[in-house]
């Protein structure tokens, strides 16, 4: 097999694919790029079981493959090659010889026939979403997942993709905050209702696989336990989380009054500041409102490091008294995904939920955000 | 400034509290520990001790030299509730009290005179509320330091109060065995006995430089100090506890899946009752578990927020001891344990949004106003993520069940 190819595409590809690369474990060929012609040229494809990522590389090809390389040797040889247009790679005895102006490499490979085969979508896709769109969900929801090392049970740490109704929602949260993030979807069959649960980091791996792709669109096939997304030349599935998320728009508050209109950007800036004041074990701050003034008073104290206070303008009264505590860290993380540049924080009570969404003129990236925040009390 | 520490023992406390709830048995020989082949005796009433019964002795034996002894498992969470009372009592006088467990605790009286009169007055009156208040028996050293303090105590057993004043330490000290010293072993004691060496008057006749040659610098030097009654630790008051746990060796190894989740549960409660009553959130939940072939594993789980929840707990433990269960290969189950690290005051409690707090506080309500079981989490195999609390709640008249060994008294 020789495959000559650009530069370029050939970095493009391992560095796609080598997103997938199985780490330290015992099957060796999961930390294999496994390289095969197919109808655009050939196909780099790497798994570590739980998902497999496949990326076309335009070359010229002759002869069938396949050839599996070790996946880390040439995901850090590609990225320092000379800066010629073209790599030339001959599979001999064994080896794969990588030569590149005047660096050539002959490279050890990896039995072929070992290589786990990656499933490939059959039948019509689910549906197709705006990549951007999807990037931006992803974004603003895998964040709030649980981390692996905080529970064995894996249903929190996945991101909960709901499809129904010509939509797709993304939810996730660790038990004390909820992100929720609706999509417009295109084609999905009327009458479809769908969920799958998909581990938080293994979306986050996807949102940066799918970044640097050049496609409109990101298009979804749904088969037996995995989830398979398409985008340009690339091709990523995944294992779905067998576990039962929680129901969670039970838990999103429908009638919280009072309303706080702030602008974003300050109340964020003013949360970084008042942050550092809060307590380590809480990293609580307060906000004090009455009902007539148009100000929030945003402010933490802790016994061994002082206190910081900050007024933070609202857009309008609020029309009620209010003082609740949130941790600071959990306001943030979502007001930081955000980019209108007014929020709206809708309170009931010191010890309700509250909820955080875009307001005013609403930026694109932040139509259909909503987050769930639970207070924090003071005793 | 001379410090004031007293020291207060409950007299033979789980035997005590039996009696106190079924004065039946008041005057009877009560032994209360593990009542399955290899159970011990947790604590013996002094009735049973004049039949030669003491802790730490296998049950069997306890039957037969007291045979017609009345043999109870021990009721952990009555006792601890008893333990809270006892605690609130002696918090009205310092706030740096130091339970060292359920029936020890130490109280720092220095400079509350002010407040509440001088220590020997505070001593009295602590020894005759407790009796009074809580009706159970105890014992109260009060001393310039803790080891002395604990020293007294024990000297007043059962039902006293002592008292060493800073030019008394002397003279009571000399006399002791050099066991009676806290921190002295049976292998150091044989040791300095080998070398002549009975009593502590004996002790402080050698010096310090032979100690140290002896028993190295480290041990040696405690040891000179030891003699001559020095004790600087302080009393940390249990809100600065590093950790909390609560172990229960099984009377016979447990293969039923069911019965070792149920123990994991009772001693989850266990554990979540301290750490109410020390009025602590945790962030670190550790279940600690010793198979068959005496192989011991612990794991543990850092949560996203510290926490007092019940519910949350109990799933924490759950999840742990499933993951230490993967590897059981057919092992029973002779030890667990239950751990709480990451503790902080409960100056806050971060809520959650699909474990309600109101149930949580509604079990540790009943518990605290009708005793222990008053209200029990009706709990079964899995239960769906979204309710981290089980979801029925039963009414039980009875206390927790006998899930509970012999542990240290």
């Amino acid at each position: 097999m020789q495959i000559v190819c650009r530069r370029e595409d050939l970095v493009f590809g391992v560095r796609i694919t080598s997103h997938a690369l199985g780490g330290k474990t015992s099957m060796p060929i999961l930390g294999g790029i496994r390289i095969q012609k197919n109808p655009h040229g050939v196909e780099l494809a790497a798994t570590d079981l739980e998902r497999a990522i496949r990326c076309q590389v335009p070359a010229q090809v002759e002869g069938e493959g396949p050839v599996v390389c070790h996946g880390q040797v040439l995901a850090q040889l590609v990225t320092r090659l000379p800066a010629v247009d073209q790599v030339t790679l001959t599979e001999t005895d064994g080896k794969v010889r990588l030569q590149c102006g005047e660096a050539v490499f002959d490279l050890l490979t990896l039995a072929a026939e070992e290589f786990p085969e990656p499933e490939t979508p059959s039948g019509d896709p689910l549906c197709e979403i705006p990549l951007a769109s999807f990037l931006q969900g992803i974004t603003q929801t895998a964040f709030a997942a649980l981390r692996a090392t905080e529970t064995t049970r894996l249903a929190l740490t996945g991101v909960d993709m709901v499809f129904r109704d010509g939509t797709l929602k993304l939810a996730a949260t660790n038990g004390y905050r909820l992100a929720i993030k609706r999509l417009a979807v295109d084609g999905l069959p009327a009458g479809y209702e769908g969920t799958f649960l998909v581990d938080a980091q293994i979306l986050n791996d996807l949102a940066r696989v799918l970044a640097p792709v050049e496609a409109a669109n990101v298009v979804i096939y749904e088969q037996e336990g995995r989830l398979h997304f398409s985008a340009g030349p690339v091709l990523f599935s995944t294992r779905l989380v067998q576990e039962q998320f929680p129901d969670f728009e039970r838990v999103v508050p429908r009638d919280n009054e009072i309303g706080l209109f702030l602008p974003r950007e300050e109340f964020l800036e003013a949360l970084r500041r008042v942050e550092i004041t809060a307590t380590e074990e809480s990293g609580a701050v307060f906000l004090k409102v009455k009902g007539a003034e148009t100000a929030v008073e945003v402010s933490s104290a802790s016994r061994d490091k002082g206190e910081g206070h900050e007024r933070v303008r609202l857009a309008k009264a609020p029309g009620q008294d209010i003082e609740i505590s949130f941790k600071a860290e959990y306001l943030i993380d979502a007001l930081k995904r955000m980019e209108s540049s007014q929020v709206a924080l809708w309170l009931s009570a010191p010890d309700r939920a509250g909820l955080l969404e875009p307001a005013g003129d609403i930026a694109p990236g932040d139509e259909g955000f909503i987050y769930v925040c639970m207070p924090i009390r003071l005793i | 400034m001379t410090r004031w520490i007293l020291h207060l023992d409950m007299d033979a406390f789980f035997a005590s509290v039996e009696q106190l709830d079924n004065p039946q048995l008041a005057g009877k020989p009560v032994i209360v520990g593990g009542l399955g082949p290899r159970g011990v005796v947790a604590t013996a009433s002094y009735e049973a001790r004049t039949f030669g019964v003491h802790s730490a002795m296998p049950m069997a034996k306890a039957r037969r030299l007291c045979p017609h002894g009345v043999f109870l498992a021990p009721r952990f969470e009555r006792y601890q509730q008893l333990s809270a009372r006892i605690h609130s009592l002696v918090s009205q006088y310092s706030p740096l009290v130091e339970p060292v467990s359920l029936d020890e605790v130490f109280v720092d009286l220095t400079g509350t005179e002010r407040l509440h009169g001088p220590p020997e007055q505070v001593a009295r009156e602590i020894h005759s509320r407790i009796p009074e208040e809580v009706g159970l028996p105890c014992s109260v050293g009060l001393a310039p330091n803790k080891l002395l303090a604990k020293l007294a105590s024990n000297a007043a057993k059962p039902g006293g109060l002592r008292v060493i004043r800073p030019e008394e330490v002397a003279g009571f000290l000399t006399p002791l065995p050099v066991e009676a010293l806290w921190g002295i072993g049976p292998k150091t004691a044989r040791k300095l006995a080998s070398r002549g060496i009975y009593t502590v008057g004996d002790l402080q006749g050698v010096e310090a430089s032979l100690l140290v040659s002896w028993f190295g610098p480290k041990l040696g030097e405690h040891l000179w100090r030891l003699a001559r009654g020095l004790d600087d630790s302080p009393v940390v008051p249990l809100r600065e506890a590093k950790s909390l746990s609560q172990e229960l060796t099984l009377p016979e190894d447990v293969y039923r899946l069911e019965e070792i989740q149920a123990h994991l549960r009772g001693l989850t409660r266990q554990v979540w009752g301290r750490l109410r009553q020390a009025g602590l959130l945790a962030r670190v939940v550790r279940v600690k578990l010793r198979w068959s072939d005496f192989s011991t594993h612990t794991r543990q789980l850092k949560l996203p927020e510290p926490t007092d929840h019940l519910g949350l707990l109990l799933e924490a433990a759950r999840q742990l001891l499933a993951r230490l269960l993967a590897t059981r290969e057919g092992r029973g189950v002779r030890l667990l344990g239950v751990g709480l690290a990451g503790l902080t005051p409960a100056s806050f409690r971060p809520l959650h949004l699909f474990a309600p707090e109101e149930i949580d506080q509604l079990v540790w309500g009943a518990q605290a106003k009708y005793g222990p079981g008053a209200l029990q989490l009706g709990e079964q195999g899995p239960h769906p993520p979204e309710s981290p609390l089980p979801k029925r709640l039963q009414p039980s008249t009875k206390g927790e069940e006998n899930h509970t060994g012999p542990a240290p008294n």
